[in-house]
C-alpha cells in the first residue's frame, strides 16, 4: 500500500512543484504563507520536508552558498514519482468523497 | 543585515548537522525580509520565536523522553499549584544564581589562566629568610640570580607605586613601575602603538622614555597615534613616551606608567628588599626546580657590615597565578563552601517537596495507572515536570548569576585582583547548572518511580486521603534534619562574621574621624626639588586653607590613619641599649594632633618654635615610648632613626623627645598601633614630596568646603595634583573586606534560613494534610484542639532540635575554618552561637506553628463524613 499523507504534506509538495526550480526552504515557507493567506511554522516545514524525503516522495541537492544567506547554501527540493502518485491518490480519494456532495457544501463546479 | 548573533548559534547548536546550513541560510534570508519590511525589532523577535520553534518541533520527532503533550499537562499541572511552582523555582534560582555568581568569581580570580601567552611558564620570585618569611628582593640579589640561573628563560625585577604624571590632559597621581630588561618578554607583551624599550634605554643615564597603559592614552594623551611628541614629567623628570601597551594590559595591577628601572642607579644593599621579581621559567623547568637553582645561588649571598638577620637564606619560586590571588583565597573559598551549602539546603528543599507532592499525588496517579496508563509513560509525565521545573529555575538562577555579575564591581572589595577577568564563563554556568538540574531531576524522578511501581489499588481503596507511598516519616524528618543543620551552620558562620565586623566597627581608633577632610598633594620634583621649597609651599597652603570661611582646623601630615603602612624602620636611642624597635615615620604640622583630636599624653605637641634652625625634635606615641623607655619620663631623650631620612646619614643627629601622643590605628582598625615618631615638616621635610592636609570644619562640614580647598591649591600652584577624602571613608573602607564578607555570608544564611523555614513548613504541611483523618478521629474523641496543636508542634520541632544539635557539632569545625577571619571573636562565641539557634529555632515554630494550627481546627465531622 502506498504511504498516505497528511494535509500539510499535500500542500508542501504542491508548493515544491509550483516553484520548480526555485523551490527551497524559505520560498516554499512564503509560497505556503501567501496561498493559504496562513502563517506557517518553519519547524514544522522543515520536519515535514524530512519526512517526505525519507517516505521518497522527494530528493534534494545543495545548491551554492549565496552572500545574503550569511554564506551558507541552499537546498532544493524536487518531487519524485511517488509524490505525483500520492498527490493524485489524494485528489481521487477527495473527489470521491466530494461526489454528489456538490449542492450540499454549495460548490459551483 | 545580520541575524541576531546569540539566536542564530543558539538555533545552530540544536539543530542536526546535516540540516544546519540550509535552515540557518534559510532565516538568515527570511530575516532580512522581514527586517526589511517590518522593521529591525520586530525582525529580531520573529528570529527568536521562530530560531526556537524549529528545533521544539525537531525534538517532537525524534523520540525523546518528553512529548508536547506531557509538556502542555505539566504546564498545566505547575499552574495549577502557584504556590510550589514559585518556591521550587525560586529555590533553584536562588541556589544557581548565588552559586554560578560565587563561583565565576573563584573562577576568575584563581583558576583562569593569566590572560599572557604560555602562562604556566610565569612566576614570582621572593627572597625568603627564617626570622621574617617571605621577603622582597634587594637589586643585588636580583642581579645574581638573573645572571647565575639555569632555569629561566627571562627573570626581571619590578615595582610599583603612585606618583605625579604632569603634561598629560590634567596632572594626575598615577600608578608609575619601573620594570628592569626583559620584562614585556616575560609577559610575551608587545606595545600596540609605538614600541617597546630598547636595550640601549635600559642603563643608567639613557634618554628616558616610558610605555603608557592603553587607558592612559586615552584619557591622557587623546588616543592619537602620534605618541612620539609626548612629553611627560613623571616624578619630576621629563619622559618622552614610546609606547601604549594593549588595552587590558594590567600589571602590576593599577600601573599607567612604566620605565625602564636601570634609569636610576641601583643601591648596592643586599637587605633592601625593594624589588618584586617575575620571572618565565625556560621550557620544561618546575618551579621547585627552579626554586632549587636559586636557592643554591642565594646561598652564596654575603653581607658586608649590614644586618645578617635581614639577609636572605633562600628562594621562593611560585607560579604567578596563585601569587596573585593568593590573598584572597582564603575569603574566596570560604563564600564557595558558603554558597554550596546553600545549593545543598536548596536541594534538600526541592527533594522534600517534590517527594511530598509525589506522595500527595499517588491518588491521581493511581487512577491514571487503573484506566491502562503505561508504568514508563507516568515516569515521563512526572519526569516532564521535573524537568520543566528545572529549566524555569535555571533560566531564572543564569538571569540572576548574570545580574549579579553584572554588579560584582560595585560589590566586591576594589583590592579584588584580576576582577576584569571576571564574567560568566560556560563551563562555569554549566557545571552549576548540571549539579542543581541534576539534583531537581533525580528527586522528581525518585517518588515518581517508586509511584508508578507501588501498588495501585492501595490509595484507590483508601480514598486516596491517607496514604503516603513512603510509609513512614523518616525520610522527611531526615531532610528536616539535614536542612535545619545546613541553616545553622550557615547563619553562624554569619553571625560570627558580623559580630566581629561590629567588634571592629566599634574599635577606638584613637582620634575623631568625624567631619574631617584629608586632601592628599603632591609636589612636582622638578619643582620642588629642594626642602625649602616645600616648606615654603606647605606654609603657604596651610595658611591659605585655615583663612578660609568655615575651616576650624587644618594640620599636615605625610600620610593620614588607616591608609595602610606608614613608613618605618629600625630606630636607636642615645645610650642604648639597643631597643631592636621598628617605628612608623610620620611628618606632622603643630595642628595635625588637634585637627584629628589625637590626645596628649605627656610633654608638648610641635609648635612654631620648632624651625629649621633650632634643635630637631620628635613627638613619639606611646606604644614606642613604652618600648623605648618603659617606666621612664621620655621627654628629653633622643633618638634617631637609621637611614629613614638624609638628616640621619650623620649618626650623631638625635632629635630629641618633646612629647608623648595618644596611640592611634595607623594601617587599618584592626591592626594594632605600631610605634611612631612626629617630626615637623619645617625641620625635616625631606620625604615629604607629597603629604596631606587634613580640615576641620566649623559649624560647616569639611566635605562642603572640598570647592574652596581645590581653589587654593590651583591658585597656589595649578601643577600640583589634588584628591580628596573623608576620614569616614577612610575608616569604613578599612573595614571594606569584612564588611563584604559579612554581607554575602549573611545572605546566604538568609537565604538558607529561608529556604530550611519553606522546607521545614512543607514538611509539617503535608504530614498534617496526610493524617486529617486521625486528627479528626481524635478531636471526635475528645482531644482538645489545643492538645492536637501541641501534639504536631512538638513533633516537628523534635526533629527540628536534633538538626539543631548537628548543625551546632558541624558549626563548631566550620567556625574554625573562619577564625582567621574573625577580630576579637572566637570562633566558638557563645552568643553568636545562642543567637543563631534561637533565630532558627523561632523561625522553626512559626513555620511548624502555622499547619499545626490548621490542624487543631479540623472539623471532626466534616473529615468522617468524607469516608
Amino acid at each position: 500500500m502506498g504511504d498516505s499523507i497528511g494535509e500539510f504534506e499535500k500542500l508542501l509538495l504542491l508548493a515544491v512543484l509550483r516553484l520548480g526550480e526555485e523551490a527551497y526552504g524559505a520560498a516554499i515557507i512564503d509560497e505556503l504563507a501567501e496561498r493559504t493567506g496562513r502563517e506557517v511554522s518553519a519547524g514544522a516545514v522543515y520536519v515535514s520536508l524530512r519526512r517526505l524525503q525519507d517516505k521518497g516522495m522527494l530528493r534534494s541537492h545543495a545548491g551554492e552558498p549565496t552572500p545574503t544567506r550569511g554564506g551558507r547554501a541552499k537546498r532544493y527540493y524536487e518531487v519524485r514519482r511517488d509524490g505525483i502518485v500520492a498527490l493524485k491518490a489524494a485528489r481521487d480519494a477527495w473527489d470521491a468523497m466530494l461526489d454528489g456532495l456538490e449542492t450540499e457544501l454549495q460548490l459551483n463546479t | 543585515m545580520r541575524p541576531p548573533k546569540v539566536a542564530e548559534a543558539l538555533l545552530g547548536r540544536f539543530l542536526p548537522l546535516h540540516e544546519r546550513d540550509e535552515i540557518l541560510g534559510d532565516m538568515a534570508e527570511r530575516y532580512a525580509r522581514t527586517a526589511a519590511r517590518e522593521g529591525r525589532l520586530r525582525a529580531r523577535l520573529w528570529y527568536w520565536r521562530q530560531g526556537l520553534a524549529i528545533p521544539l518541533h525537531m525534538l517532537r520527532r525524534r523520540s525523546l523522553p518528553i512529548e508536547f503533550q506531557d509538556l502542555r499537562f505539566a504546564l498545566r499541572t505547575l499552574r495549577r499549584s502557584p504556590g510550589f511552582t514559585a518556591v521550587a523555582i525560586l529555590t533553584l534560582a536562588l541556589g544557581i544564581g548565588a552559586n554560578t555568581a560565587i563561583f565565576s568569581i573563584v573562577n576568575g580570580v584563581m583558576l583562569r589562566p593569566l590572560p599572557y601567552p604560555e602562562p604556566e611558564r610565569l612566576v614570582r620570585v621572593w627572597e625568603h629568610n627564617d626570622s621574617f618569611g617571605r621577603l622582597q628582593a634587594a637589586w643585588p640579589n636580583f642581579v645574581d640570580w638573573r645572571a647565575q640561573n639555569e632555569s629561566f628563560e627571562v627573570i626581571t625585577a619590578y615595582s610599583g607605586w603612585t606618583d605625579t604624571v604632569l603634561g598629560g590632559a590634567e596632572p594626575l597621581r598615577a600608578g608609575i613601575s619601573p620594570v628592569s630588561a626583559g620584562f614585556f618578554r616575560v609577559l610575551r607583551t608587545e606595545p600596540t602603538v609605538g614600541r617597546s624599550f630598547s636595550d640601549a634605554e635600559h642603563a643608567e643615564g639613557a634618554d628616558p622614555v616610558v610605555l603608557v597603559s592603553h587607558s592612559f592614552w586615552q584619557d591622557q594623551l587623546g588616543g592619537t597615534a602620534e605618541i612620539g611628541d609626548a612629553e611627560l614629567f613623571v616624578a619630576g623628570f621629563p619622559v618622552t613616551v614610546v609606547g601604549v601597551l594593549p588595552a587590558g594590559f594590567d600589571f602590576p595591577a593599577g600601573t599607567d606608567v612604566w620605565y625602564p628601572a636601570e634609569l636610576q642607579k641601583q643601591g648596592d644593599s643586599r637587605t633592601a628588599h625593594n624589588w618584586r621579581i617575575v620571572g618565565r621559567l625556560a621550557e620544561g623547568v618546575l618551579p621547585e626546580q627552579a626554586q632549587e637553582d636559586l636557592s643554591l645561588i642565594t646561598a652564596r649571598f654575603e653581607a658586608d657590615g649590614e644586618a645578617i638577620e635581614y639577609l636572605a637564606q633562600r628562594a621562593q619560586v611560585i607560579p604567578l597565578r596563585e601569587a596573585i590571588s593568593g590573598p584572597v583565597q582564603g575569603p574566596l573559598m570560604l563564600l564557595l563552601g558558603a554558597s554550596f551549602m546553600v545549593i545543598l539546603v536548596g536541594c534538600t528543599n526541592l527533594a522534600s517537596t517534590l517527594l511530598a507532592r509525589g506522595s500527595a499525588r499517588s491518588g491521581e496517579l493511581a487512577v491514571l495507572r487503573a484506566l491502562g496508563a503505561q508504568k514508563s509513560r507516568i515516569v515521563r509525565r512526572l519526569f516532564t515536570e521535573s524537568l520543566l521545573l528545572a529549566t524555569f529555575g535555571a533560566t531564572a538562577g543564569l538571569l540572576l548569576a548574570a545580574a549579579l555579575i553584572r554588579a560584582l564591581p560595585a560589590l566586591l572589595p576594589s583590592d579584588i585582583p584580576r576582577m576584569a577577568e571576571i564574567g560568566l564563563h560556560a563551563p562555569v554556568a554549566i557545571a552549576v547548572v548540571v549539579v542543581s538540574v541534576g539534583a531537581a531531576l533525580l528527586f522528581g524522578l525518585l517518588p515518581a518511580w517508586r509511584i508508578a511501581s507501588g501498588d495501585l489499588g492501595a490509595p484507590l481503596r483508601d480514598g486516596g486521603r491517607t496514604v503516603s507511598v513512603v510509609g513512614n516519616r523518616g525520610p522527611w524528618r531526615l531532610l528536616v534534619i539535614a536542612e535545619v543543620a545546613l541553616a545553622l551552620i550557615l547563619l553562624t558562620g554569619a553571625g560570627l562574621l558580623m559580630r566581629s565586623l561590629f567588634r571592629a566597627a566599634n574599635v577606638d581608633p584613637g582620634f575623631s574621624a568625624d567631619g574631617v577632610v584629608a586632601m592628599s598633594v603632591a609636589l612636582p620634583a622638578h619643582e620642588y626639588g629642594e626642602v625649602h621649597q616645600r616648606v615654603a609651599y606647605y606654609d603657604e597652603l596651610l595658611q591659605n586653607v585655615r583663612r578660609i570661611p568655615g575651616v576650624a582646623r587644618a594640620g599636615l601630615t605625610l600620610r593620614p590613619p588607616l591608609r595602610g603602612w606608614p613608613t618605618n624602620g629600625r630606630i636607636s636611642i642615645d645610650g642604648g641599649p639597643e631597643p631592636h624597635v621598628s617605628a612608623a615615620y610620620q611628618v606632622a604640622d603643630p595642628d595635625y594632633f588637634e585637627t584629628l583630636g589625637i590626645p596628649l599624653v605627656r610633654g608638648r605637641f610641635l609648635d612654631s618654635s620648632d624651625t629649621a634652625d633650632s634643635a630637631h625634635v620628635v613627638v613619639i606615641n606611646e606604644a614606642l615610648a613604652d618600648l623605648a623607655w618603659p617606666g621612664e619620663d621620655p621627654i628629653g631623650k633622643r633618638l634617631t632613626g637609621g637611614g629613614m631620612d638624609s638628616y640621619w646619614e650623620d649618626p650623631d643627629a638625635w632629635a630629641i623627645v618633646v612629647g608623648v601622643a595618644g596611640d592611634i590605628r595607623q594601617r587599618d582598625l584592626t591592626t594594632e598601633t605600631y610605634p611612631a615618631m612626629y617630626f615637623s615638616y619645617r625641620q625635616r621635610a625631606d620625604r615629604a614630596s607629597s603629604a596631606w592636609v587634613v580640615v576641620r570644619g566649623e559649624r560647616i562640614e569639611a566635605v562642603d568646603l572640598i570647592p574652596q580647598m581645590r581653589a587654593a591649591i590651583r591658585d597656589l600652584d595649578s601643577d600640583v595634583p589634588v584628591q580628596f577624602l573623608t576620614m569616614e571613608e577612610a575608616v569604613s573602607s578599612s573595614l571594606g573586606d569584612r564588611r563584604f564578607l559579612a554581607e554575602v555570608l549573611g545572605s546566604f544564611a538568609a537565604m538558607g534560613l529561608l529556604l530550611a523555614a519553606l522546607g521545614i513548613y512543607g514538611v509539617v504541611a503535608y504530614t498534617v494534610s496526610l493524617r486529617t483523618r486521625e486528627m479528626g478521629i481524635r478531636m471526635a474523641l475528645g482531644s482538645a484542639p489545643a492538645h492536637v496543636l501541641r501534639m504536631v508542634l512538638r513533633e516537628s520541632m523534635v526533629t527540628v532540635v536534633i538538626g539543631l544539635l548537628l548543625g551546632l557539632a558541624g558549626a563548631a569545625v566550620a567556625s574554625r575554618l573562619l577564625s582567621s577571619l574573625l577580630y576579637e571573636i572566637s570562633p566558638y562565641d557563645p552568643v553568636a552561637l545562642a543567637a543563631t539557634a534561637l533565630t532558627l529555632l523561632t523561625v522553626a515554630a512559626v513555620a511548624s506553628f502555622i499547619p499545626a494550627r490548621r490542624a487543631a481546627t479540623i472539623d471532626p465531622l466534616i473529615t468522617m463524613r468524607a469516608d
